[in-house]
């Protein structure tokens, strides 16, 4: 596996203008060109060219293919997968029949959201009836029973606008019209106009009541029904047009990529130039493909990524599929720097071990696996709703983190927090709770993670190392903060704390090793900034011109601040590795603590049941502590000894989608 | 900074600065503005706090209902604050949701108006009214369905609504309508909220007077210029409609103004005295209608407001003033959206929809 980034190369090519359009097609379709404009590389030349036609249009695509995915998410249509674009067969999009069917669409549906509106307000009506007959608020309403020679349909229209119900029971001469007693006014008019006969028999009023109760419930449901009705009618209105929204959003899709191509194209009389990085493994497919677009008429030239200011070549990693969850944390970081090692692999094991050390329990690790095996299992099948925290790359990180507990549970012997299994290194539960164990005491917890805190940083500073070297800076490699210098210094210290602690904080190491270890690195820093110079002067950098006081002054003062800087900074990272021992100890103490509040309830059922919600507990929120102290330990002690995330990242034109409201 | 201060706003001001981060952004906003459509317009909403609109509008179809939501939205968020504090903090923010159930409270009487004063069918707007607690026990059905303005009165028993309103007359509202009832109950809930205030912290209190005092302020010289100067109303009038607070009603200039015949009034005079620059603003426009000159000045002291409110937000967080900001932008924003949809339902264009979401 390639711990550096991906070797690129940057194309430039010369296509004649017949052939323009079915190159961008080929390259649209390979994915792997991240264009640059042509004036960046050469803008003396690049003056003489013209630029693409203007993309007036590009926007007016993105809008109405947002449009179309709206209508997507209304039918329930996903967006068409990236497999099925097809470059080659783009058409010419004529954006106002596209818009005409959109708008077309948008209108139909608009009428059908009238009538479901019409139906909402008429579910009001019928509630606001209902909760009154049902609450017995009779004071609110109106029961007419009484007669009358209008038909049905005449009684409606001379009622509508107010909230009203029209019953005519089975088997009873009169009919019953229920309305609120606020529109009294207007119904009273209403009834006159339709001579009604009021029935005086008030022993009527209950059963009618009854009767109106049951209707109202019927009615509201026949409401609630017709709305399912006009929801559906949305869907089906949409998915009847599927195929050609689907067509026109390709359509789109392709314009808009081509477009966004075109706009780092440059253009001669009868030629198109352009250029863009490409992942060195795909160089020789791009040049096939552009040659067979242009049918040979081409001239395609390659510059190694080393010519360029490193700056400007984008960044590519390979991704590991095993190793995804761990990427996304990196990536949540920043972008690597062109040429340097992707820490992915080494955050994989770190992030691991920090974890495992402050959540050592097979068994709570096995549950987080088993959670982030289900998760995982369940996202296969299902795309997650929408970008979030709880997603498959979370589930997936479970598993690693509850393996990882699962080997250090192992190692000391933990599961739920009793020693059900021997520990194959020592007892942690029996450490911690005061127990010394093959001369191990709690103190012991905290010099192993002091140890490890140093093995990361080391790590780091070798990484730091390796990147230095390939970016051929040697004087940062050996001056700068996180140089050789600094890391001598910091090795050295190691050895003097460690005897220091093991003559029981008494005393350093004595004679004349300790002085001179320190003393040749703190003079060599104070040529930090006269080599700089020099070398800037080398390179034909600016170089503000001082004095020979002026410039030991300036020496004096960076080797104060660095002296400072490494020595505190060294020690504080060190020391914060010891929240992995702090995070540990509480791990157990709270397992304790359950296991005592066991015994306090008596055992038995109420016992465990103790056990199993303190374990819960414990998963959940040492879990949720242990995760996030590790992510902190990673971001701020070790990728600040290595990661400059001064990278540029590489975005090839391609079809692939987001899905994102992309465009906007 | 007291440990009380500290334990009590701690957790509170996290959530709140946290829902702050997670509000619209200008690019959303602008965004949300320039849909075609109101569904497009709702689906630019996906992935923020008002998504819930996204469904209630394709169950229902209904413009009223999404608003009746960002309503109801807003009283969850108040009642939701207030569950995380105690003492003072959580009767200051009880009387603040006051305004809320003032607000409801109007609406339930402007639609009684309308159906038993003016005899308008009123139909099924009820049902878009809110209608649960609020702060107080309210039926608001029996508000709705009242026969007569002393009904209401009644409804409103164990309420401090109910004295105050038991001053008006069915007569009186007949004939003269609302607004005193209206400006009636604004003064209920502002002077409720100042004697709230009593029961706080210093810091607390002073921070919250500050603000009621500006409010006065900016309230009362609203007033005078719509009432007093656009709309003509007498003097003694125009002095029942003032919040109590402030420094206007208490300066020289308050009662010059009142004094003088209503043709001849200038609140220019007013303004000056309380806030110069707006002055210098409206000497220097060249707008000549009333309407638009008040439109300026109300525009102004919602930014004086606003930047009020921002200031807040970067000053001690332990205090109550995070909340009050919160409370601010939350109220913004749900203005912002009701605007926007309304206005891109309504087919008004971007421009247009922005001028009033400024």
């Amino acid at each position: 596996m390639n711990v550096f980034t991906v070797p690129m190369k940057l194309m430039t090519a010369v296509v004649l203008d017949e052939t323009t359009d079915r190159v961008m097609q080929e390259l649209l379709a390979l994915g792997v060109v991240d264009f640059i404009e042509v004036k960046r590389l050469a803008p003396k030349e690049a003056s003489h060219f013209h630029a693409g036609e203007s993309q007036e249009n590009s926007q007016e695509f993105t809008d109405l293919r947002l449009r179309i995915e709206t209508l997507f998410s209304q039918g329930n249509i996903p967006i068409p997968a990236s497999e099925k674009l097809d470059p080659k067969t783009m058409e010419s999009l004529s954006l106002s029949e596209g818009r005409g069917l959109v708008e077309r669409m948008m209108g139909e549906l608009a009428s059908i959201r009238e009538r479901q509106k019409q139906i909402s307000q008429k579910k009001i009506r019928v509630e606001e009836l209902w909760h009154y007959v049902e609450g017995e608020k009779l004071n609110y309403i109106d029961l007419h029973i009484g007669k009358t020679a209008a038909s049905k349909e005449v009684i409606k229209r001379n009622l509508e606008g107010n909230a009203y119900q029209l019953l005519n029971p089975q088997g009873w001469d009169d009919m019953v019209i229920l309305t609120l007693q606020r529109d009294r006014a207007q119904i009273n008019r209403a009834l006159d106009t339709l001579q009604w006969e009021e029935n005086p028999d008030s022993k009527l009023q209950k059963p009618a009541l009854l009767l109106l109760e049951e209707h109202l419930r019927e009615k509201l449901n026949r409401v609630e029904e017709d709305n399912e009705k006009i929801k559906g009618e949305v869907g089906e209105r949409i998915r009847r047009e599927q195929s050609n929204l689907e067509k026109l959003w390709s359509n789109l899709r392709l314009q808009e990529l081509v477009g966004k191509m075109g706009a780092k194209f440059s253009y001669t009389r009868n030629t198109s130039i352009f250029s863009g990085w490409v992942p060195a493994q795909e160089v020789a497919t791009v040049e096939e493909a552009v040659m067979e677009a242009s049918g040979g008429k081409c001239v395609i030239e390659w510059i190694e990524a080393e010519n360029m200011p490193r700056h400007e070549v984008p960044t590519a990693v390979k991704e590991v599929p095993l190793l995804r969850p761990f990427q996304r944390l990196v990536d949540n970081y920043d972008t690597v720097e062109y040429g340097t090692i992707n820490p992915t692999p080494f955050v994989a094991l770190s992030y691991m071990a920090m974890f495992g050390l402050m959540f050592a329990d097979a068994g709570q690790g096995l549950i987080i696996a088993l959670i982030g095996l289900f998760g995982t299992r369940y996202y296969r099948d299902r795309k997650p709703l929408k970008k979030g925290l709880i997603d498959p790359g979370l589930y997936q990180l479970f598993i690693y983190l509850g393996i990882s507990s699962i080997i250090t549970g192992v190692l000391f012997g933990s599961y739920f927090g009793y020693p059900l299994l021997p520990p194959l290194w020592f007892n942690y539960h029996a450490v911690v709770e005061g127990e010394i164990i093959g001369g191990r005491t709690i103190y012991s917890i905290l010099g192993i993670t002091i140890y490890f805190g140093v093995i990361i940083i080391f790590m780091g500073l070798i990484l730091n190392w390796i990147n230095l070297i390939r970016k051929r800076s040697y004087l940062e490699l050996v001056w700068s903060k996180n140089g050789v210098l600094a890391g001598w210094i910091f090795g050295w210290g190691v050895w003097a704390g460690s005897y220091f602690v093991k003559s029981n904080y008494k005393s350093f190491p004595s004679g004349s090793l300790l002085p001179i270890v320190f003393i040749i690195p703190l003079v060599l820093l104070l040529f930090k900034i006269p080599l700089y110079r020099m070398r800037d002067k080398r390179l034909g950098k600016k170089v503000e011109s001082k004095g020979v006081a002026s410039i030991i002054m300036e020496s004096l003062l960076e080797w104060v601040v660095d002296v400072l800087e490494i020595f505190s900074g060294f020690l504080a990272n060190t020391l914060s590795f010891m929240r992995v021992a702090g995070l540990g100890i509480a791990h157990v103490s709270l397992m304790v603590a359950f296991d005592q509040m066991a015994a306090l309830v008596g055992g038995g059922v109420p016992g465990v049941l103790v056990l199993v919600v303190g374990n819960a507990l414990v998963i959940a929120l040492e879990g949720l502590s242990a995760g996030i102290q590790a992510l902190r330990l990673n971001y701020y002690e070790f990728f600040t000894k290595y990661f400059t995330g001064n990278g540029l990242s590489y975005n090839p034109v391609s079809l692939r989608y987001s899905g994102e409201r992309e465009g906007r | 900074m007291s440990i009380g201060a500290l334990s009590r706003y701690a957790f509170i001001n996290a959530k709140l600065k946290s829902r702050i981060t997670s509000m619209l952004t200008a690019r959303q906003i602008d965004t949300l503005s320039r849909s075609k459509t109101l569904t497009e317009a709702l689906y630019s909403l996906r992935g923020t706090h008002y998504e819930p609109l996204i469904e209630l509008y394709h169950q229902s179809g209904d413009i009223e209902r999404l608003e009746a939501w960002l309503f109801a939205r807003n009283i969850i968020l108040h009642q939701e604050v207030n569950s995380h504090l105690k003492g003072g903090g959580g009767a200051v923010v009880a009387a603040l949701t006051r305004k809320l159930e003032v607000e409801n409270l109007k609406s339930v009487i402007r639609l009684w108006f309308s159906n038993r004063i003016k005899r308008q069918n009123i139909d099924y707007r009820y049902g878009y009214l809110y209608q649960g607690k609020i702060t107080s026990e309210i039926e608001w059905a029996r508000i709705v369905n009242s026969t007569h303005f002393s009904e209401i009165v009644e409804a409103l028993e164990g309420t401090p609504y109910r004295e105050p309103l038991s001053h008006f007359s069915n007569e009186q509202v007949e004939q003269e309508g609302l607004f005193d009832v209206e400006i009636t109950l604004d003064k209920i809930w502002f002077n409720l909220l100042r004697e709230e205030a009593k029961s706080l912290s210093k810091e607390d209190r002073s921070i919250l007077e500050q603000v009621l005092e500006r409010d006065a302020d900016l309230k009362n010289i609203i007033n005078l210029f719509r009432f007093g100067w656009l709309y003509t109303l007498d003097g003694e009038h125009l002095k029942t409609l003032m919040l109590e607070g402030g420094v206007i009603t208490k300066s020289e200039e308050f009662q010059e103004y009142l004094e003088q015949p209503a043709q001849s009034r200038s609140p220019m005079k007013l303004i000056a005295f309380r806030f110069p620059e707006l002055a210098k603003e409206l000497a220097a426009s060249r707008e000549s209608s009333s309407e638009n000159l008040t439109l300026m000045v109300e525009s102004y002291l919602f930014k004086v407001r606003r930047e009020e409110y921002r200031k807040m937000l970067r000053g001690n967080p332990f205090t109550i003033g995070t909340i009050l900001a919160y409370f601010f932008l939350e109220e913004r924003q749900n203005s912002i959206v009701r605007t926007i949809i309304n206005g891109v339902n309504y087919g008004w264009e971007a421009e247009a929809i922005e001028e009033y979401t400024l």
